[in-house]
């Protein structure tokens, strides 16, 4: 079966858990850092996935990560159920859908602005607020910083991409001065 | 059946002639009798030695009496002397032997040691008949069938003489006919051969232009590439220079500014699409 379709499943599972307990803002935060962590630990993924690793040992591990993430008793469950079934590659992909579904269960758009520098609060204010105007919709706006940029700011909200960045003006100009193979 | 009476009568005779030969051959058969039998010329006599000579003269004493049991003796004389006096004998007998004439043609005389030598020729004359009568069919069959196969080889050889000549006389007009056709044949290898060097020369004059437009797109595709590839090359190069450059030179303000910049971007766009959604409404 698809890692995608079985993260789906989890997902809504977790959503329907989360609502009835209330805590479904804190399952999403502590799920999205246990996904952050996968995508960004290769240490962690071996500890999870090498199959030469005791299955005792990386529920220690798990019960470790949550400890120190401060994990409510149902993220905890979560990951190790996800580890007794050998699921726990899925992690990321169960974040992700539980944060979407979660975003559209509240009514919610969330829109990723990323900048080449830091930029100040009152911005994004307005930013969120200039989102809202477009949508129609309520906005959360996540902040990332990406020198790659250069300059100027790039904002995915659902499908669509908002591209103002200097990097994508000069990749522009560049093709445009290109001959046409 | 006359043919087995014959072989018969062949058989009896030659059975005759074994029969005489074994019985000549017999130590107690007939003995030749040169002289005319007992008192030949040839009969050795008593009381003389080899050469005629009376030994009791010789001696001085009798004939010894006949022989005994215990053989001939000699009382009163030496025996060395008459050992000496049997081989002497002995010798002379052997002489008169040599010396005596030869004996007789036997024509009719059946009784005698050899067989008559009229019987010879009557036997020869009828084994002679046989043969004729009983080899003369087979002998001139056979001689008939080789007389046929040479007769036949002849004629082979014949034919093959002729089939020879007959080739021969081919060979002979071909020969003949050899310069004419060697003159046809040169003439048409020239003909063939200008006209292979009128299609050679053409097929390289159509090849070599094939190659000369190839060389020439193949240049002008190589000079567009270059072309593309120094173009290519030197945007990039100044793309990547000013993007250096700009992160180099980009302060907090102009992050600031292009932040302000988009944020007004985004209001112009949501207002143009407000009054293209108005103006397809109304």
């Amino acid at each position: 079966m698809s890692v995608q379709i079985v993260a789906r499943r989890y997902a809504q599972a977790l959503l329907e858990i989360g609502a009835e307990d209330g805590t479904l803002d804190a399952l999403v935060e502590q799920l999205g850092t246990l996904g952050s962590a996968w995508d960004t630990s290769p240490d962690l993924r071996n500890a999870l996935e090498n199959p030469l690793i005791a299955h005792e040992a990386k529920k220690a591990v798990v019960a470790e990560l949550c400890e120190q993430i401060g994990a409510s008793v149902t993220t905890k469950h979560t990951l190790q159920m996800l580890v007794d079934r050998r699921r726990v590659q899925t992690l990321p992909y169960v974040a992700s859908y539980l944060r979407e579904l979660a975003d559209r269960r509240k009514g919610v758009l969330r829109a990723e602005v990323t900048t080449a520098a830091p930029l100040s609060d009152a911005y994004y204010d307005r930013l969120r607020a200039q989102l809202e105007k477009m949508t129609g919709q309520k906005v959360v706006v996540d902040r990332r910083l990406d020198p790659a940029l250069v300059a100027g700011v790039v904002t995915r909200i659902g499908d669509r991409i908002l591209d103002g960045s200097l990097r994508t003006r000069l990749q522009s100009l560049k093709d445009a001065l290109l001959p046409q193979a | 059946m006359k043919r087995r009476l014959v072989l018969v009568v062949m058989v009896l005779v030659t059975g005759w002639s074994l029969w005489t030969w074994a019985a000549i051959a017999q130590p107690g058969g007939p003995r030749p009798v040169p002289g005319g039998g007992p008192g030949g010329p040839n009969q050795p006599r008593p009381g003389f030695g080899p050469l005629g000579t009376d030994l009791t003269q010789l001696r001085g004493l009798r004939p010894a009496p006949a022989a005994t049991a215990k053989g001939p003796t000699l009382e009163g004389v030496d025996p060395e002397m008459e050992a000496k006096a049997k081989a002497a004998e002995k010798a002379a007998e052997e002489e008169k032997e040599e010396n005596a004439p030869p004996a007789d043609i036997n024509w009719v005389d059946f009784g005698r040691d050899t067989p008559p030598y009229l019987a010879m020729l009557i036997n020869f004359g009828i084994l002679i008949a046989g043969y004729y009568y009983i080899g003369k069919k087979p002998i001139a069959a056979a001689l008939k069938s080789r007389r046929d196969n040479i007769a036949r080889e002849i004629e082979e050889a014949q034919k093959m003489r002729k089939e020879a000549e007959k080739r021969a006389r081919v060979y002979q007009a071909k020969l003949e006919r050899l310069e004419a056709e060697m003159a046809t044949t040169r003439e048409a290898l020239v003909r063939a051969g200008e006209a292979e060097r009128e299609r050679l020369v053409q097929d390289a004059e159509a090849k070599a232009e094939r190659m000369r437009k190839d060389a020439e797109f193949i240049v002008e595709q190589e000079l567009k590439q270059l072309r593309v590839d120094l173009q290519r090359d030197t945007v990039e190069a100044a793309i990547a220079a000013a993007e250096e450059l700009l992160k180099k030179r980009v302060t907090p303000a102009d992050q600031e500014r292009l932040a302000e910049d988009y944020l007004a971007d985004l209001g112009r766009n949501q207002a143009a699409a407000a009054r293209a959604g108005h103006g397809a409404a109304s």
